[in-house]
Formats: C-alpha cells, sequence, structure tokens
C-alpha cells in the first residue's frame, strides 16, 4: 500500500488516536488541549443533541400532530381536530424556560410540578411490579418441610364414565344418558344433550362437531349450540385426522389401550409425521403412518414392559402394573422410569402455567382416585431427578381420564370430578441450600434492621444485629468495588484496543512493510 | 403566593392521578359491567358512504379490518387498525370487508380459487396483497395470488352496534354493544384481553362494559410526557452558552475555549441535519466522520479515564485501618480475582472434590448469597423510600426548593 | 528496609497510571491463554437463547452506543455472533436510547450475517428507536408491529415480502427471551414488556451494574446474565464449546479483552497491597524513628 492510499484511509483512524491521547494527556497534568478537547465535545454534543431531538421525538410526535389538528380544524388534511390541543402542550413546555428568570420562575415549577406528579404515579406500578416477587422471593425454607406442595381444588366437575373431550374453553363430558359440556375457567354449565343410550367410548371432535359414541349409535353435537342429532355409528379410520381437543395422540381403536396414534411426532429428518405406536411381545414398535411404507420409526425398541399406552405431548408414555416409562417419542430414548401402586386408568403429561419453573409433569391416576405427580425428565432449574415423585393426592372416587391446560388438571371419573391447580416443581433443595437460605435470610435481617430501626435505648440484641448488618454491608460494598474494577478497566480496554490494533499495528505494519 | 402554590399542588396531583388510576382501576366501568359466558353474538354492522355516493353496509366479522390514517410514531401517515368500539359517525375509514385467492375472470366476473363468483358490492375495489396503492389490474393479475376487498376512504354514515348473548346465572341475557362498550375476555392469570365480539368462543367469560378510557389514553400520556420533557431542549445549550458568552468577554485562553465551544455547537448542529441526509452523499459522511471518529472515541475515553482514577483512589483509600475495611478489602480481592481467568489459574489445581473452594465459586457465592441479601435490603429501603418520596411530591408535602418551598 | 518499604505509602499518581496503561497494553502484543470458568447465570441466558424453537425469535434491545461500547459491544457481538450461526431469528429494537444506537447494533449484525450468510428480513431485522418508556414496553408486549409501523431502514412491518421473520410475531408469547443489552438496562422490562412474566428476561450490562442483579435473578424475575466483559468471554466458549469450529471467533471482542482484563485486575489489586505494605513499613518506620 502506498502513503497515500495509507492516509486516504487511515487519517481518520488517527484523528481519534490524537483526540484519544489529547484526553489522556490530562493524567499527567491539566492542559490547555485538554480543556479545548472537553470544550469541543461538549459543544458537538450539545448541537448535535437538540437536532436530533427535535427531528425524532419533537417533530413526528408535536409539531406533525399539532399542525394535522389545526389543518382539520380549519377544514383541510385527514388528521383529528384534536391534534390542535398539542399547543396547549407546547405552552406549557415553554413555561421551563422560566427558570432562567428570576422574576417569573414559579411558572417553571408549574412544569416541574406536572412532570414530578407523572414521574410519581410510575413510580407506584413500577415498584410493586418489581418488588413484589422480590418479597415472596425473601421467605425461603429454612428447613427440610415435611408438608410438600400440593395440587390446590379450584372447583368441582360433572362425573363422565367415558374419557370426556377438552376442547378449551369447553370440556365435554358424558355420563348416563346425557352430554354435559362445562367451561375450564369455573366449571360452570354452558348446554348439555340427551343422549339415546349410555355413553361407550372417547369423546372426539370433527369438523362438523363433537362426536359421542352410544353402543352401536352415535350422535353428533354442535359445538356452539349443544343440539345433538343422532346417526348409526361410523367406523373411525386408523389415521383418524385433523383431531382437535385430543390433545395430539389417540387410540384408534376404541377399547384397546396397547395401540396409539400421534400427530405432530418429529421424524427423524425433521419432518412433524403421523406415527402409530403398538405393544408387541417383542417389545414397543413406532412407525410412522404418513408415509406410504410404514417405516419404522426407531433404531431400536426401548427397553420398555407393560400394556397401556398412553400420549404425553412430545413424550410417549408406557404404563405396566408396577411401573411406568416416559419415552421419548422421537427419538424412542427412556427419559424417566417411575414405580407405581398399581396399574393407572390414565396417564399424561402437564406442563405448568409458569414458564420460568417449567416443567413437564408426568400424571398418573388411579381407579382409587389417587393422583401422583412425578417430574417427567430432569430439571435443572429446579434441579429434580427424572422420576422423582412431586406430589400425591386423592379425589376419593374412581378417575377415568386427566387432562390438563395452563397450569390446571383436570381429574374426571364416573362419580364426578374435580379441577386442580398444578404446584410450581418445587426446589429440590440439599443442606447447602439449606445453608446458604440462612446466610441469605440473617443478612436480610441485619441489613434491614440496621436501616430501619433505631431505638432510644437499644436492647443488646439490636445493637449486634445491627451492627453485623454494618458488616455485612462491608462485605456488599466490597463486592460492589469488585465489579466496578472490571467495568472501568474494561473501558479502559476498550481504547487501548483502538489505539493498539487500528492505530499501533497497521502504522508500523506500513512503515516496516 | 400561596394561591400559585396550591395551583401547582393540584395540577401536580392531578398529573399523577391518571397514572395511579390507570394501575388501579378495571379497564371497564365497574357496575355498569356485565359477565357472563359466551354463547353468540349479532355483529356490528357498519355503513359506509364512498366518494361517489355508494352505500356499503360491512358487518364487522373474522377477516375484516376497520383502519384509519394516523401519523405513526416517526411521523409518516400510517393506516392503523381501528377497534370496532372506535368507530364513530362522521369519520374516514378504509375497510377490508374479505380477502381471497384470485381464480381467475369468467364472463367477466371475477371468481376465487374454488370457482365461486366473488361479486363486488358497488364502491368495493380488489386490491392485490402486498401492494397498497392503486386497485389491481385484473386482465394481469396472476391465478393464484391472495386478493383484499376493500371499501377505501369512506365516510362512516350509520352504525348499528349489535348485540352479543351471555349466559349469567343459567340464563340468557342479551348484552346490546355501543360505542366504547369493550369486551373482555378472561383469563385464568393475569388481566383479562380485549377482544372483538367475533373472536370469542362459546364457552369463553367475557366481561362487556363501558371503557373508563384510562387504558386507551395510555400512548397519548406516553408522547405528553415525552414531548413535554423534551421541550426543555434548549435548557442545557441555554445556560452553557450563557456561561461560555460570559468568557468570552475575558482575554486569553478562556476566550479562545469559549470561541472553540461555539463552533463545536455549530459542527454539532450541522452533523445532526446531515445524520438525516441519504447515505453515500458528502453530507451524511461529514456527519458520520463527527459521530464515530470524533464524539465515539473522544467520549468513551472520557468514561475510561475513571480507570486511572479508580487506580490511584484503590491505592490511597483501600488501607487496612479497621476490621471492617478488612472484610471489605478481602471480599472486593476474591470479587477481582474470581471475576477473572486468574481465579481459576490459582485454585483450578483444588480439584473437582474442592470445586467449593475455586475462587470463581467463592466469588459467585459471595454474589449470589451474601451480597444479594444485602442488595435486597437495599431494594427494599429504596422502594419504601421511593414510594415515601413519590407521594409527598405528589401530595405536595415535599419542601424542596424546586417545589416552590423556597419562597 | 522498613524505611525504604515506606516510600509504597506514597506513590506518585503518575507512576499508576503509567503501570497500569503498560500492564493493560502489554497483553494485546502477546499470547496468553487462561482458563476460563462459566459462571452459572451465563449458561442459563445462553440455554434458554440456543433452545429457541423456528416459531419464536429472539428480542433483543441494544440501547448502548459509544459510552459503554467497551464491555456492551462484546456481549452484543458474543450474542448475535451465535444466533447468526444457529440461524436463530431475531428482532433488534431500541427503546429511549441514543438515536446513534440503531447504527451501532447494525454494523455488528451486517459483519456478523456476512460471515454465515443470513439475509436481512429474513433472519434479523432492525425495527429502529423508539421512545415512551415504560409504557411502550408494554405496547411491545401486546404487538410489535404497532409499535414500529416500519423496520430501521423504511419498509413496512407488514410487508410481508420484505420481512417475512416478522409474519408470526405479535407480541409477547412470540419471544423466546428479551436480552436487554446497554449500560444499565432498565428493570421495567420485567414488569411491563409481559405482565404474566412468560418471557425471560437476560440482561448484558456493565459490570459495575450487575451487582444489583443477583436478587432479581434468585427470584427467577430475571433468568440470568452476561456480566461484563466476563460474561461476553464465557458466552462465547459457551458457543465455542457446543459448536466447536463452525464458530467463528475472528473479530469477537469477549476472549479476546479478557487477558488484558485479568491483567488490569492485578495491577489493582497489586496496588491496594503495596499501599497496605507501605502503610505497616510506615508505621514500623515511625516506631522505629521514634524509639
Amino acid at each position: 500500500m502506498s502513503w497515500t492510499e495509507y492516509w486516504s484511509t487511515s487519517w481518520a483512524v488517527w484523528l481519534g488516536a490524537f483526540c484519544v491521547l489529547a484526553i489522556y494527556s490530562y493524567l499527567f497534568r491539566d492542559n490547555p488541549l485538554y480543556r479545548l478537547m472537553m470544550q469541543i465535545f461538549i459543544g458537538i454534543n450539545v448541537g448535535y443533541a437538540v437536532v436530533v431531538q427535535w427531528k425524532d421525538i419533537l417533530y413526528p410526535l408535536w409539531w406533525l400532530p399539532m399542525t394535522d389538528g389545526i389543518e382539520a380544524l380549519l377544514g383541510r388534511g385527514q388528521g383529528s381536530p384534536y391534534g390542535a390541543l398539542w399547543v396547549l402542550v407546547g405552552c406549557l413546555g415553554l413555561l421551563w424556560y422560566f427558570q432562567l428568570s428570576r422574576r417569573y420562575l414559579w411558572l417553571s415549577r408549574i412544569v416541574i410540578g406536572i412532570t414530578v406528579g407523572i414521574g410519581a404515579g410510575f413510580t407506584f406500578k413500577s415498584l410493586f411490579g418489581q418488588n413484589i416477587p422480590q418479597v415472596v422471593d425473601s421467605f425461603r425454607p429454612l428447613g427440610p418441610s415435611a408438608i410438600a406442595v400440593q395440587p390446590r381444588p379450584l372447583f368441582p366437575l360433572p362425573a363422565s364414565s367415558v374419557p370426556p373431550l377438552l376442547d378449551e374453553p369447553l370440556l365435554v363430558l358424558a355420563a348416563g344418558r346425557q352430554a354435559l359440556a362445562v367451561e375450564t375457567l369455573e366449571g360452570r354449565e354452558v348446554w348439555r344433550c340427551p343422549l339415546p343410550a349410555e355413553p361407550s367410548a372417547r369423546l372426539r371432535s370433527t369438523p362438523e362437531g363433537i362426536v359421542v359414541p352410544c353402543g352401536d349409535k352415535e350422535v353428533l353435537i354442535n359445538r356452539d349450540t349443544g343440539r345433538g342429532t343422532v346417526r348409526a355409528r361410523r367406523p373411525v379410520p386408523p389415521t383418524l385426522r385433523g383431531q382437535t381437543g385430543l390433545e395430539s395422540g389417540w387410540q384408534p381403536d376404541g377399547g384397546r389401550q396397547d395401540v396409539l396414534v400421534k400427530q405432530g411426532v418429529v421424524s427423524p429428518d425433521g419432518r412433524e409425521i403421523l406415527a402409530s405406536y403398538r405393544m408387541e411381545p417383542s417389545g414397543l414398535a413406532a412407525m410412522s403412518v404418513s408415509d406410504v411404507d410404514g417405516r419404522t420409526l426407531w433404531p431400536q425398541a426401548p427397553p420398555v414392559a407393560g400394556s397401556k399406552l398412553f400420549d404425553g405431548s412430545r413424550y410417549l408414555l408406557v404404563a405396566g402394573d408396577r411401573e411406568a416409562f416416559c419415552v421419548d417419542a422421537s427419538l424412542g430414548t427412556v427419559v424417566s422410569r417411575v414405580p407405581l401402586p398399581a396399574s393407572p386408568n390414565w396417564m399424561a403429561v402437564a406442563r405448568m402455567a409458569d414458564p420460568v419453573h417449567d416443567q413437564a409433569t408426568l400424571l398418573a391416576a388411579f381407579p382409587s382416585g389417587e393422583i401422583l405427580g412425578f417430574a417427567a425428565a430432569e430439571h435443572r432449574v429446579s434441579r429434580q431427578t427424572a422420576g422423582a415423585l412431586l406430589w400425591r393426592t386423592s379425589l376419593r372416587k374412581p378417575v377415568v381420564w386427566l387432562g390438563s391446560s395452563g397450569g390446571v388438571l383436570f381429574a374426571v371419573g364416573p362419580e364426578g370430578g374435580s379441577a386442580l391447580e398444578l404446584p410450581n416443581v418445587p426446589k429440590a433443595l440439599g443442606a447447602s441450600d439449606y445453608w446458604d437460605n440462612w446466610v441469605f435470610v440473617v443478612t436480610l435481617v441485619c441489613v434491614m434492621s440496621y436501616f430501619f430501626f433505631s431505638f432510644r435505648s437499644e436492647p443488646r440484641a439490636v445493637t449486634g444485629v445491627r451492627r453485623m448488618g454494618r458488616w455485612l454491608l462491608m462485605l456488599g460494598f466490597g463486592a460492589f468495588f469488585g465489579n466496578t474494577v472490571m467495568s472501568r478497566m474494561s473501558f479502559l480496554l476498550d481504547r487501548l484496543m483502538f489505539l493498539v490494533d487500528e492505530w499501533i499495528k497497521p502504522f508500523f505494519q506500513q512503515l516496516l512493510g | 403566593m400561596a394561591a400559585r402554590r396550591r395551583f401547582i399542588a393540584i395540577l401536580t396531583f392531578l398529573a399523577g392521578l391518571y397514572f395511579l388510576l390507570e394501575f388501579v382501576l378495571p379497564p371497564t366501568v365497574p357496575g355498569r359491567t356485565s359477565r357472563g359466558i359466551y354463547l353468540s353474538h349479532d355483529p356490528t354492522v357498519v355503513r359506509l358512504r364512498t366518494g361517489a355516493g355508494d352505500f356499503v353496509d360491512v358487518a364487522v366479522r373474522p377477516g375484516v379490518e376497520l383502519s384509519m390514517m394516523v401519523r405513526d410514531p416517526t411521523g409518516k401517515l400510517q393506516a392503523k387498525v381501528q377497534r370496532t368500539r372506535e368507530v364513530s359517525v362522521g369519520e374516514t375509514l378504509t375497510a377490508r370487508t374479505r380477502t381471497f385467492v384470485f381464480g381467475g375472470l369468467r364472463n367477466g366476473l371475477v371468481v376465487d380459487a374454488e370457482g365461486a363468483v366473488a361479486a363486488l358490492r358497488p364502491g368495493e375495489q380488489l386490491y392485490l396483497d402486498g401492494s397498497e396503492e392503486t386497485p389491481a389490474d385484473l386482465a394481469a393479475l396472476p391465478i393464484g395470488s391472495k386478493v383484499r376487498v376493500e371499501v377505501r376512504s369512506a365516510r362512516v354514515a350509520e352504525v348499528q352496534w349489535g348485540s352479543v348473548t351471555l349466559l349469567q346465572n343459567r340464563e340468557r341475557a342479551t348484552i346490546q354493544l355501543g360505542p366504547h362498550v369493550a369486551v373482555l375476555r378472561e383469563k385464568r392469570k393475569g388481566t383479562p384481553d380485549e377482544i372483538e365480539p367475533y373472536e370469542a368462543r362459546v364457552g369463553d367469560t367475557l366481561a362487556i362494559g363501558h371503557t373508563t378510557f384510562l387504558r386507551d389514553q395510555r400512548d397519548t400520556a406516553a408522547q405528553f410526557n415525552t414531548v413535554l420533557g423534551t421541550l426543555a431542549l434548549g435548557m442545557g445549550l441555554l445556560s452553557l452558552a450563557m456561561v461560555n458568552g460570559r468568557k468570552l468577554k475575558r482575554s486569553g485562553e478562556d476566550r479562545w475555549v469559549a470561541l472553540a465551544f461555539f463552533a463545536a455547537v455549530a459542527v454539532g448542529v450541522c452533523a445532526g441535519v446531515y445524520k438525516y441526509y441519504d447515505p453515500n452523499t458528502t453530507e451524511r459522511a461529514f456527519s458520520d466522520t463527527i459521530v464515530f471518529r470524533l464524539l465515539g472515541p473522544v467520549g468513551s475515553t472520557i468514561f475510561s479515564l475513571l480507570a486511572f482514577y479508580l487506580a490511584s483512589a484503590a491505592y490511597r483509600a483501600f488501607r487496612i485501618r479497621s476490621a471492617e475495611a478488612a472484610l471489605m478489602m478481602a471480599t472486593a480481592l476474591i470479587v477481582m480475582l474470581g471475576q477473572t481467568p486468574f481465579g481459576m489459574y490459582l485454585t483450578g489445581w483444588l480439584g473437582e472434590q474442592l470445586k467449593a473452594l475455586w475462587l470463581p465459586n467463592v466469588a459467585g457465592w459471595i454474589l449470589r448469597v451474601p451480597n444479594s441479601a444485602v442488595v435486597r435490603g437495599l431494594i427494599f429501603g429504596t422502594m419504601l423510600g421511593g414510594i415515601g418520596t413519590a407521594l409527598r411530591y405528589w401530595l405536595n408535602l415535599e419542601k424542596g426548593s424546586a417545589m416552590g418551598g423556597g419562597d | 528496609m522498613w524505611g525504604w518499604l515506606a516510600r509504597l505509602d506514597r506513590v506518585p499518581r503518575q507512576t499508576i497510571y503509567l503501570l497500569m496503561f503498560v500492564a493493560c497494553g502489554l497483553p494485546f502484543f502477546l499470547d496468553v491463554r487462561l482458563p476460563l470458568y462459566v459462571w452459572p447465570e451465563t449458561r442459563a441466558v445462553f440455554e434458554v437463547t440456543d433452545s429457541t424453537p423456528p416459531n419464536k425469535v429472539v428480542l433483543i434491545c441494544s440501547n448502548w452506543v459509544q459510552g459503554s461500547q467497551g464491555e456492551n459491544w462484546p456481549q452484543y457481538e458474543a450474542l448475535v455472533s451465535h444466533l447468526m450461526l444457529r440461524g436463530i431469528k431475531f428482532v433488534v429494537i431500541a427503546v429511549d436510547s441514543d438515536p446513534l444506537a440503531p447504527q451501532f447494533s447494525e454494523r455488528i449484525n451486517e459483519r456478523q450475517a456476512a460471515k454465515y450468510g443470513r439475509e436481512y428480513g429474513k433472519d434479523w431485522v432492525n425495527l429502529g428507536m423508539v421512545r415512551g418508556a415504560p409504557l411502550i414496553m408494554a405496547s411491545i408486549g401486546r404487538n410489535i408491529k404497532s409499535v414500529f409501523p416500519r423496520d430501521y431502514r423504511g419498509n413496512s412491518t407488514n410487508d410481508a415480502s420484505k420481512l417475512p421473520i416478522l409474519q408470526g410475531v405479535t407480541g409477547a408469547a412470540d419471544f423466546q427471551i428479551l436480552w436487554a443489552i446497554e449500560y444499565q438496562p432498565s428493570l421495567d422490562w420485567m414488569v411491563w414488556l409481559d405482565p404474566a412474566g412468560r418471557v425471560p428476561v437476560a440482561f448484558g450490562s456493565a459490570g459495575i451494574v450487575t451487582t444489583s442483579w443477583y436478587p432479581y435473578i434468585s427470584s427467577g424475575q430475571m433468568k440470568g446474565m452476561m456480566a461484563g466483559i466476563r460474561g461476553a468471554a464465557e458466552y462465547e466458549s459457551l458457543v465455542r464449546e457446543k459448536y466447536g469450529s463452525r464458530y467463528d471467533q475472528e473479530g469477537l471482542r469477549g476472549g479476546r479483552l479478557l487477558v488484558p482484563l485479568a491483567f488490569g485486575h492485578l495491577v489493582i489489586i497489586a496496588f491496594i497491597l503495596l499501599g497496605n505494605l507501605g502503610m505497616v513499613a510506615k508505621r514500623r518506620a515511625g516506631k522505629g524513628g521514634s524509639r
């Protein structure tokens, strides 16, 4: 590169380097060059900021709406005539400048007052929103507790002798000689529809409406009005598609629980497919139904045993008499394995409403009415191991089906059911966590008492706590100082990097060829 | 004096009151809000009068969009979708009545992809999706393209508001819609969402009532706040100019520095104005040079001076004169070493079993446990203080000089 | 000897400055490698960002300009290089910042996009700057396109052909994570963007303010953070750990600045220790003299 070329590209770097060194010259001692640079910097900044604030804020947010409004008042243009009110805001804004006058100083206080009032108004919401979770988090467990977090009952649900249909915001149940729809927020009845016979299989939804199988007949119910029409039962194709409300998996042959069809399974090549799972003597087999050739999905069958298959969104649940397995529906790997007291009536995977603590919970319901919740997979945030028992509750009546949405669990059986709020997955705490919690709570108490309490004649204990608080504050300030050093040093390094990488190194390369 | 002060106090109170009420009050007027389970609805019908004098009735259903030209935050005129409840008689709207896939022309009539005739009412015109200005040229329109049917810039002649049928205590109740009547869908957690009536599904729990206007004016309130604050922009410039103007009268170095200040302001103004020129123009290049080659390096260099001050201050002030100072210094040293690779370098040899004693882990523990509690104590202190101060200012109990207490 | 050591009590400030200059500048010319330990706060946000599904975007509020570029530039570039490498879609905004902020972020976006062959409008979009926090944050959470009718380059955000990335994006439900990168990001993001708290919030901030973020991380209001240059270097090393040689670290600043940073810290520590030594020596020397 010739020197002419060098200078034509590098003059700006030299300008920058000159500015940096001129400022750093102040470190040696105060000098006119530094003072000049500061004034130039302030001057350019102020001039630039005035133009940019006008162009970016005042012109579009104030001037244009105001002129549009005046135009509209005069019967021209297409803005809103209310825009003319921005004239008043302009007058209000001019009051700022009475700060410079001694006599009319009070006028500027009007606009200061308004700004302060708005600021105070904002403060309330921001402070509450930011700090309520802080208060909640300060109540920490200081030792192992015997009372585990339990699901909280919300409202009762009507009976259903067959697995119902959850098609939010409706839950459609069928028992005896009627089908009933309740809404899922508070469990209030929306409509009911008579049936010709007892319901005989799981409810499903089709584009025309909700289908309730009743022996050799079935009833097609209009989802919106609840009016039903009886028709002869039609065979359900094995690859029943477009099912809303059946989560994403279903048993195609009604009663057989060892077969399951799932839609939305991710195949090894990344496409979403319809897959069929079957428990065979040789093990669990998975096939792609979407492809014509019925390709097997997994390279090898997972080591699981059981007689019932259930859908668990991205998992497949395999239940036996004494244990259950949670299998990744796409990969065929066993994610967790849980012990069961008996063969479950139904299993499902629920997700919490709160994604910060989101964890898949494996649910299992038993004929006795007992419902168990397990960690479906290992969870980093709560540190629960895969398959850990999280909670246990009982409805004291048989449960034939479980479903969940947004952190609420619906459990239904022939004698009625219940909606329960699922608890957030609690953190698995070890001894060091309790130690940390003790340190945390003691520190918080000491620091707060150092700030908030002052007694005229202080009891000894209070003096001790307050002195402790001061010590702990020092610890905090030390940590604060450590981080300050890191920050300040980074800004220096940024400048040094500029000098070295953009100025010195290229210059010497040019000089030495 | 007292009257003035009272006047300012009232203004301050009112300015804060809006934000407090907006935070506290529900979005619809309490007592005049009906709540129940959605069953069905009778749609709102807006009768539009086009420029040519045709009347078009638009029933607000899924796919229908009513929009109005408004200024966007950058100052450009932009079509903004209106809620149905915001429509009022006399205003000018553009309505998208439906969309379909163009299936060609049959006997001069437009048909959609299924072959059904898409009849256009007088006043309705076809626009190609994505293009804005002119109606689509039917002859040149490729088959399979998405088209919109729109009524452009028509005046609202009449609005039939329609109604919503709710199930309240097992009985059907018909709630009339109207101007400024909002339909809210309740959720299990969090504040309800405002929806258009046609978005409701049977079984949704709705609350229907007159809005309190507070939430609708949120954007205007934010804009008011921004504009009012920015109108003070000349203050800094004025006071700096006054200081430097005085210096101009003096002789020697001060005068030159003041002159440089005024010249720099002029350069800054030019840089600001030229910032909005097209790239690849000389003016824009000038602006970019000033900003990135002058303001940038100088600004970050001034910031970085603090590193040096910090080093010398740490050297001078961090002396172990008491046990408390020793604690503070020890913490600072651990955090400083833990933050850099030296922490691992010094303690990594301890091995996995003594992992808890690695300097980064010790520093992390200090920051996460005791320091976190200290900061939280400070947060609670500032929160109570902040609410207290906000209340004092808001209710004008503060007697600071800025608030007129010095009179 | 104490007398000689007592001189350490009064080292002239120019000497301190000069030593700092040399200690921080020297590592730029040398190739020093030191082991890096990744803090859990960085790992947590890396994992959330890395697991962005194709139907979601990462929202980045990039408010930094030259003043804090020493720390925010490495952080922003580490994040964007990861997103570009993985092909994760992201939307860059600036709220109440210096008007230059979008220019700073866009320069880095373009450089990283060129490395990995990503396309504007398809893989990322820069929507420019708005004012009016905190209320505008709530509007962004409800409908980002109504807040930004046009992007930084003047395209309409409703234009599917120019900005296909925004087609499925409306509000909070479509954001995988919010990254706020500036000197001191606003805590209001935790409250206003999504009142239901479904969008994890991550900060990339100056090291000096990170001390006060820890309580918010332990309460779960904040998912994690990048703390200063250290955070940026850790983030880069996490990406390299996972994607190996596909990750092009040429020009990234986090890893490069970390070693000089360590030396800078050492200088400060050394001066603190020397100052104390000097103080003790002076006391001893004084005692010796009076005896």
